[in-house]
């Protein structure tokens, strides 16, 4: 498979990935971002509402992408209120 | 006089949130006197979901006024969704307004979920087959709703609030190619002609916060993963109707 055709199939991939992910009942995950980003490796950002949830997305797109390099930028998010106004 | 507003879109409760958001919100009422949910309050919009979401703001002790949004319509439990939040004491919007008495203020809001469309240049039209119709139809349907409830709210602070965006300024960080499914200008333009002091919105997880439509209304994208935070606060001087026009224009102007 020459670069270009792995590249391709990678995008392929990163689309089947985000239908898993939004029809995933531990996830109906929308808005996570994942980006080809070398033949065999794709990054994956975005935040999601647990830790649970976390772990969910990271195990589904590993079993959907097990010969690809997964790169986690996920995170979880914040608990910690900014209390401090924007005064308009 | 001043009312301080804290805003949260895309909280996406679910059966495993266990908690994390009611100690989030724990003490809210210390920095601030009312809670505004921009839609995404769930993940596919269950009963039991909105079960979740009642338990994780029952002991809120301010005012809770909310829109649906996307995904709270997903299982098709809408109108049992809004109930069970209604029966908790939370105000949900959807074409209409709400006052409410905060201190020496009256706050008023107004919300629809909005819908998406895109943005002048770049944008759906209510043409072709019936399902493009139908569907850029919804977005116009929801503008004139929110218009009218706008055009109808009294309150010495006005605020408009959606669930999708009126403007792309918000959605910076979002790939362009998916502005078009994160609102629509429509919204802006119904903004614009009822002027409200500040509109929130969610929906776009990788936007930006800050924003103002065509007219120099401000605009907030306060989607949880936006803010990376629970949620954020915002004081507005109660200037519309108390007399104190200057104020309100020099807050307009100021966007």
């Amino acid at each position: 498979m020459s670069h270009e055709d792995a590249h391709g199939r990678d995008r392929y991939l990163v689309a089947r990935i985000h239908e898993a992910l939004l029809a995933d009942e531990r996830l109906h995950e929308q808005a996570l971002e994942l980006t080809v980003v070398g033949v065999a490796r794709i990054a994956v950002r975005g935040e999601v509402a647990t830790p649970e949830r976390r772990a969910a997305a990271l195990e589904l797109i590993r079993s959907l992408a097990a010969d690809t390099e997964i790169i986690d930028d996920l995170r979880v998010s914040s608990t910690h209120a900014d209390t401090q106004p924007e005064e308009l | 006089v001043t009312v301080r507003v804290a805003a949260a879109g895309d909280i996406h409760v679910g059966r495993d949130t266990n908690g994390r958001l009611a100690a989030a919100l724990d003490g809210i009422e210390e920095c601030a006197d009312l809670l505004l949910l921009a839609g995404d309050l769930t993940q596919v919009g269950s009963e039991e979901e909105a079960g979740c979401v009642v338990a994780e703001l029952a002991a809120v002790p301010i005012p809770i006024v909310a829109v649906l949004g996307n995904h709270d319509y997903h299982a098709d439990q809408a109108e049992r969704v809004v109930g069970l939040l209604t029966d908790a004491g939370i105000r949900v919007l959807e074409g209409d307004g709400t006052v409410v008495r905060v201190g020496d203020l009256d706050v008023g809001v107004a919300g629809v979920k909005g819908f998406c469309g895109g943005f002048p240049g770049r944008s759906a039209s209510e043409f072709g087959e019936p399902i493009m119709r139908e569907f850029v139809g919804h977005t116009v349907a929801i503008a004139r709703q929110l218009e009218r409830a706008l055009d109808e709210l009294d309150g010495d602070v006005r605020i408009g609030l959606l669930h999708y965006s009126p403007v792309v300024d918000t959605l910076i960080g979002e790939p362009p190619e998916i502005h078009p499914f994160l609102g629509s200008y429509l919204l802006a333009e119904a903004i614009d002609r009822t002027e409200p002091d500040l509109v929130f919105h969610g929906h776009a997880h990788r936007g930006s916060e800050r924003g103002v439509t065509p007219g120099g209304v401000r605009v907030r994208n306060v989607a949880q993963s936006v803010l990376r935070a629970p949620f954020r606060v915002y004081e507005l001087p109660g200037a519309h109707h108390n007399g104190d026009a200057a104020a309100h224009d020099a807050l307009r102007a100021s966007a």
